[in-house]
């Protein structure tokens, strides 16, 4: 946790520092009042770098509890975030049916639903949602290789 | 002309039709689903709901949306009672006395007393939206800049300090979301700020797809991290309808419970959980039976249910009146009344008197709406609390992906709405809130606007904000809360001095 902390304080102050670069180059406000569209985001990085410092005050005087990054923790969220990727990343080339049924069928039996039940599942989620989107909403989803 | 009733009457020609009654049940009945299932909140539904509002009427959308927030909140006592853990974290304090109740075999009757109550706060807490909302309206017409800088600066200080965990991490986390909302246009010179040369951003972030990350997504990834065991939920429910003797023993917490409801959920950003809370800490002060608070009190039922449900209302008041949420639901709210071309504040009242009348008959007959699927069918929703993990998060997933493309058919939402999954994913494995961070999304324009209208308007001279009297009491208030934790740290070192 402690460990967390200083990371996240670092990634904090990284991320002030970024926005400053950014905005250093802004247009000066109206009639020089110091008013430009850098001026509020510079009040909140000041805001932000004051908080980042009592936070490491902070985190100096907790106890170390820990978060566990192990393995078997993170590997279900990571599978299931990257799932999703994969799923955008593949949803106009296989439009929206295909991609639903392979993207719901590999992770309900990635987390261990036995295949007959996740098939079923798959199937009838999609089919709902297509009706749902398609017929009652009339959003267009991608059609993909299977053209519908 | 309008007349003082059309904001209770001209909605009701738009709301009973088939169509808006159909989505009002739809509604609830998801969202007493979702409510119940444990893992999946209340603002999970109402987030996961939204895009598919996007091609309805005003009305329809609004019946749906507005009964997945009363039904959900609703639907976690009944997996309170049956597993003791709460379905949506609303329903924590209900497990207490709920859970050992089942154990006796009086679940049924214990979620009879968390839907009878769960009903009346509700209506209790309608009726006072619909009395105060008009008038707080009516005195946020004459605001100005000071005011609303004012009034969006305690919202946020305040969601800090009530976020769990670090107060300095929840403002941390506020911040980020005031410098994410700076992304985009410029509000007052038009100038392009952060935008990378992405024309996607140049009218700053969507809000949907962030809010859907953070509140679909990442709970979803959070809850994936716990083991995907089956729950134990008692099976022996019982008679659910509650006798008259019953309810003459609760009436007296629940008519506690709901007024507190009512004026917790109204603070910005602070919702039905702490509401409920501290109806329960009330019920050990004052109850006849305080003794019994703990092991299966029907008292320690009634009143956080009717707090939790009470807070609705509350939460619609300043989300109405001023556009500030008063929880994360009415947050995603306003994203859909923005849908709809509406914006939500004072003008509302004025220039849509229809719409606000119809919000108030809809969250009406919401509450209506779950008494009758509570009482009725909690047997029904009691057999679908055991759906494995493993078929639900794929589920709820893919509807956060569809559903973020149906918005606007963008394949960039998409990459937003994975970003701040995982963002939203680490926040919750860090301890730091991300609600302050959606909350500063949302005040982040309303902050910068009135703040730099109120300096130019004064000339740079900021005394402007404390020489107004409704800004300088909000400006106190926020000071105030800021150094709370600090203040109550001296009093007890100095207590602890003295003994």
């Amino acid at each position: 946790m402690k460990k967390y902390n200083f990371i996240l304080t670092g990634l904090i102050v990284l991320l002030c520092i970024f926005v400053l670069i950014l905005s250093k180059d802004f247009p000066e406000g109206f009639r020089g009042s110091g008013l430009g569209p850098g001026f509020f985001p510079i009040v909140i990085v000041v805001i932000m770098l004051i908080l980042a410092g009592l936070n490491l005050l902070e985190t100096f005087r907790m106890k170390d509890k820990s978060i566990s990054f192990s393995w078997s923790t993170i590997r279900l969220p990571l599978f299931l975030i990257s799932s999703v990727v994969v799923y955008t990343a593949l949803f106009s080339v296989l439009g929206f049916i295909l991609d639903s049924l392979v993207f719901l069928f590999a992770s309900m039996t990635f987390l261990k639903v036995k295949w007959l039940k996740a098939l079923i599942v798959a199937v009838a989620v999609t089919l709902v949602l297509y009706l749902i989107f398609r017929t009652v909403l009339r959003i267009p989803l991608p059609r993909g290789i299977l053209g519908v | 002309m309008t007349s003082f009733f059309d904001l209770y009457t001209l909605g009701i020609p738009y709301v009973f039709n088939f169509q808006v009654i159909g989505m009002l049940l739809l509604g609830v009945t998801a969202g007493v689903i979702i409510g119940a299932l444990p893992g999946l909140t209340a603002t999970m539904a109402v987030a996961v709901m939204t895009p598919l509002t996007f091609g309805m009427s005003t009305y329809s959308s609004f019946a749906l949306l507005l009964g997945a927030y009363c039904g959900g909140v609703y639907g976690g006592s009944i997996t309170a009672v049956l597993a003791k853990m709460p379905g949506t974290p609303s329903a924590m304090m209900t497990a207490i006395d709920g859970y050992p109740m089942g154990q006796r075999g009086e679940a049924g009757k214990a979620i009879g007393i968390a839907t009878v109550s769960s009903f009346i706060g509700g209506l209790i807490s309608v009726i006072i939206l619909s009395i105060f909302a008009p008038a707080i309206a009516e005195v946020a017409l004459k605001f100005s800049a000071q005011e609303y800088f004012a009034v969006s600066l305690f919202g946020l200080s305040i969601i800090a300090y009530i976020s769990p965990g670090s107060m300095v991490k929840g403002l941390l986390s506020g911040c980020i979301g005031l410098l994410l909302a700076t992304i985009g246009c410029d509000p007052l010179s038009g100038y392009p700020r952060y935008i990378f040369n992405n024309v996607n951003l140049l009218g700053g972030l969507e809000m949907l797809p962030v809010l859907i990350g953070i509140f679909g997504l990442a709970e979803v990834l959070t809850v994936a991290e716990q083991k995907l065991s089956e729950i134990k939920t008692t099976k022996q429910i019982g008679r659910i309808l509650p006798t008259w003797k019953e309810l003459k023993r609760v009436m007296p917490s629940i008519l506690r419970g709901s007024p507190i409801g009512v004026v917790i959920g109204a603070i910005p950003a602070a919702g039905g959980t702490i509401a409920a809370i501290i109806a329960y800490g009330i019920e050990k002060r004052f109850a006849k039976h305080k003794d019994e608070l703990g092991t299966g009190a029907p008292e320690g039922v009634a009143a956080p249910e009717s707090a939790n449900n009470a807070s609705t209302g509350g939460a619609m008041i300043p989300m109405m009146t001023l556009g500030i949420p008063g929880d994360a639901i009415t947050a995603i709210l306003i994203g859909a009344l923005l849908i709809h071309g509406l914006e939500p504040g004072p003008l509302l009242f004025k220039n849509h008197p229809d719409v606000v009348s119809a919000i108030f008959i809809l969250m009406a007959l919401s509450n209506l709406a779950f008494l009758g699927i509570g009482l009725l069918g909690a047997k029904a929703v009691s057999k679908v609390i055991n759906t494995p993990m493993g078929i639900l998060l794929p589920v709820i997933m893919l509807l956060c992906a569809v559903g973020t493309y149906a918005i606007r058919n963008s394949f960039f939402d998409l990459g937003v709405l994975i970003i701040f999954g995982l963002i939203g994913y680490l926040f919750n494995k860090g301890k730091v809130p991300a609600a302050p961070l959606v909350l500063g999304l949302i005040l982040g324009p309303i902050l910068e606007r009135n703040l730099r209208r109120t300096l130019v308007l004064s000339k740079g001279d900021l005394t402007t904000l404390f020489t107004r009297p409704i800004s300088a009491v909000f400006l106190v208030l926020t000071v105030l809360v800021m150094f709370s934790p600090f203040l109550l740290q001296k009093i007890k070192d100095i207590k602890g001095k003295k003994s």
